[in-house]
């Protein structure tokens, strides 16, 4: 019968499953210690145990930790390449070495230092799928959110890297209380081999003779593997507890080339939970406590197998997202409000003392007389006005300006005259539209000119005896006659009563003297 | 990636439930918060205006006063001459009619095209008002030249309203100048604009 209390610190409590091949256990972890452990056979009614168990107990993430002898370890190189190469290479190499398991980890160690300096790679496998399968299912079945799967070799090489002073070739020798007497082999803290071997059941017999002679075993095993140089003692490293390691050192059996280290369980489970204290051997809880302490990154488990870890971790970011949202949305809008609230003052204050302004406003007011608009406006009415009338233009200007330059030439007989109005002087000009080019002729400099007033006129010389020569010239000087006026911008001749340009086509009668002396001026004069 | 069949909606349905609500209720509060202080700013900056342009003018009705003086009797003057507010083209046309038969010209034919607004190329500050215009197209017949300035003179001292002429055509008629009263020997067609001041929103201007 298994009894649970629900614990109401859902969120931060996790545990692990802890299985060998002939029990199952799992461990709590409580507020940084663990806590309850509960024991289930490899049978029928171990897992009918273990199903009731997830039924009764909160869906808190669960570790799964393996400590078998079905785990392969082999070290294999393949060429420093990267990306999708690298992917499928180490892919290949993995379908070679353990055709028949999912539950296959990688682990890069370094380079080769000789050579074409190849990546070390070393491959660990669960070769016996169906020692987690069982377990695995209930797990899934109940939606239990899976954290990962790790070996107990790939736990203590989290593990030693906690402790001072490991030796370079190090092997650790624990003992688990469901699984046996574990070897693990590190180089340079990387993990090389393990081997699990059986121990007689606690009690019966002393553990000291079965570590002495597995570390014989083993210590021939990795010399032959070359794995520790000759000239390089092995360093023993065991825990267990106190009892066994005084029996150990009573024994003090010495081996070549081999140092041995002996630590305190009971030390080490301390230094992981304060006021913790055991008193047998095993390592079982120091290594469970360093696996839910740490948390240690999966290394087996598919990644449809920790879907339901995912989908814990996605509803934790989303109710985390939803406080946080509300949080930021009350900080915000509590801004806004009482920001609001301030405006809303000053906006009082302001209307009040706009009131009292308006009252001393009207009262001022009174004693004016009322206008259709504003005082200011009024100014602005009258000043377009006046500006109105400096620039309302007449012809008077130009006609006595023009009647002045007659005067000295009676001959000359106006015919028409078009008169404007204009801000340029080059208006209805082929340069009216290009003021890069100056025009053709400037007669006087035209300093404070509010506007133009400009006239193309059409003449006659007459009477007219067919001297072109002495009519060209008349109007050449009557041109520059009405240039010569002050109020003259410019005096252009747009046409002479015969046409000498070497563009035109000229044709007549030499003989004849009746034919008109037509000509055109355009004058523009500034008005100030 | 997660695959779809590996998403179970029944973990995930209560917390996306309360994600949603959760961001209907964000939404709502910034949203409200936000529109509850962008109008009550509106408000405080509409409130702090009138304030300050009730302060200002109650600072300036001095000034004001003194404005009024120097410029409501010429405005109010503008304003019966017909050059602010409605524009007088009855006035115009007897005006027109009075100086042709004092000047005894020859002929005069008048149009006067429909109202519209004017812009003038000149800097000129109108700023709250809008100018303007009716084109009116004159054809006269004169005896001289001098006709044409004797009925611009007459029109400056009897019509209501200003305005200027942009543009004139001066024709001799014969060679030869002739001292018939009736005989147009100058015909002279010219382009007024009359122009008037209005407030910019179409209101009319009234006074008295």
């Amino acid at each position: 019968m298994i009894s649970l209390q629900k614990s109401n610190s859902e969120f931060f409590n996790r545990r692990a499953l802890f299985i060998s091949a002939d029990k199952v256990s799992v461990y709590h972890w409580d507020k940084g210690q663990l806590g309850t452990t509960y024991l289930f056979d490899i049978d029928a009614a171990g897992r009918d145990n273990f199903e009731r168990y997830l039924t009764e107990s909160e869906k808190t993430p669960m570790t799964i930790l393996v400590d078998v002898i079905e785990e392969e370890f082999r070290q294999e190189t393949i060429p420093h390449v990267f990306g999708s190469d690298r992917t499928s290479l180490i892919a290949r190499k993995q379908s070679r070495l353990f055709r028949d398991t999912q539950y296959v980890h990688v682990q890069n160690q370094g380079r080769e230092e000789e050579g074409r300096r190849d990546d070390s790679l070393l491959f660990i496998a669960l070769t016996n799928e169906e020692i987690v399968k069982p377990w695995l299912e209930l797990i899934d079945k109940y939606k239990v959110p899976l954290k990962g799967i790790l070996s107990v070799p790939l736990l203590l090489q989290s593990y030693i890297k906690t402790l001072p002073e490991i030796s370079d070739h190090a092997l650790i020798v624990t003992m688990q209380s469901i699984s046996g007497l574990r070897q693990t082999f590190f180089q340079k803290k990387e993990l090389k081999i393990s081997r699990l071997s059986k121990l007689p059941r606690y009690g019966t017999d002393s553990y000291a003779p079965k570590i002495e002679s597995e570390v014989e075993k083993i210590q021939r095993y990795l010399n032959s593997l070359r794995l520790v140089p000759n000239d390089i003692s092995l360093d023993v490293y065991v825990i267990a507890d106190k009892l066994t390691l005084d029996e150990l050192e009573k024994r003090a059996i010495s081996l070549p080339m081999v140092k041995k280290h002996y630590l305190d369980v009971n030390l080490l489970l301390g230094a992981i939970q304060k006021d913790a204290v055991q008193t047998v051997p095993f390592s079982d809880q120091l290594l469970l406590s360093h696996l839910l302490k740490v948390q240690i990154k999966n290394c087996y488990a598919s990644s449809h197998e920790m879907r339901y870890m995912k989908m814990r971790n996605i509803r934790h970011y989303m109710n985390a997202a939803s406080v946080a949202l509300l949080f930021f949305s009350f900080i915000y809008s509590g801004l806004n409000f009482m920001g609001g609230l301030t405006y809303k003052q000053e906006s009082e204050a302001a209307k009040n003392k706009a009131a009292f302004y308006q009252v001393r406003y009207d009262l001022a007011r009174e004693r004016l007389p009322k206008t259709p608009v504003e005082p200011a406006q009024i100014k602005v009415a009258v000043d377009a006005v006046a500006t109105l009338e400096e620039y309302k233009a007449t012809p008077y200007e130009m006609l006595t300006s023009i009647g002045k330059g007659l005067e000295q030439y009676p001959q000359i007989k106006l015919d028409d005259i078009d008169w404007s109005f204009s801000l340029d002087p080059n208006k209805g000009t082929a340069i009216e539209d290009n003021y890069n080019n100056p025009p053709a002729e400037v007669m006087t400099d035209d300093k404070k000119v509010k506007y133009y007033q400009i006239s193309n006129l059409n003449a006659h010389i007459e009477p007219f005896d067919g001297d072109y020569r002495e009519a060209i010239a008349m109007v050449n000087e009557l041109a520059e006659t009405l240039g010569n006026f002050d109020s003259t911008h410019s005096v252009t001749i747009e046409s002479f009563p015969l046409d000498i340009s070497s563009k035109a086509t000229l044709q007549g009668n030499a003989q004849a003297t009746n034919k008109a002396a037509l000509f055109s001026l355009r004058v523009v004069i500034g008005v100030n | 990636m997660e695959k779809q069949s590996d998403i179970d909606w029944n973990i995930l349905k209560g917390p996306l439930i309360v994600f949603c609500v959760c961001l209907i209720i964000a939404s709502a509060l910034i949203g409200g918060s936000y529109y509850f202080n962008s109008s009550l700013n509106q408000e405080f900056k509409n409130n702090k205006s009138i304030f300050q342009s009730i302060s200002q003018r109650y600072l300036d009705v001095d000034q004001e006063e003194k404005l009024l003086r120097d410029y409501y009797p010429k405005f109010v003057e503008l304003y019966n001459h017909g050059v602010i507010g409605r524009e007088k083209r009855l006035n115009w046309i007897e005006a027109l009619r009075q100086g042709g038969e004092n000047i005894v010209l020859p002929s005069l034919t008048y149009s006067i095209n429909s109202q519209e607004e004017h812009i003038p190329d000149y800097e000129i500050n109108y700023n709250g008002y809008v100018l303007y215009r009716s084109s009116m197209e004159l054809d006269l017949g004169m005896l001289h030249e001098g006709d044409l300035f004797k009925l611009i003179d007459y029109m400056n001292k009897s019509a209501d309203g200003i305005y200027t002429l942009s543009e004139c055509t001066f024709r001799m008629n014969g060679t030869k100048v002739q001292f018939d009263k009736d005989h147009a020997n100058i015909s002279a067609s010219c382009l007024l604009y009359w122009i008037t001041i209005g407030l910019a929103g179409g209101q009319e201007i009234k006074i008295g």
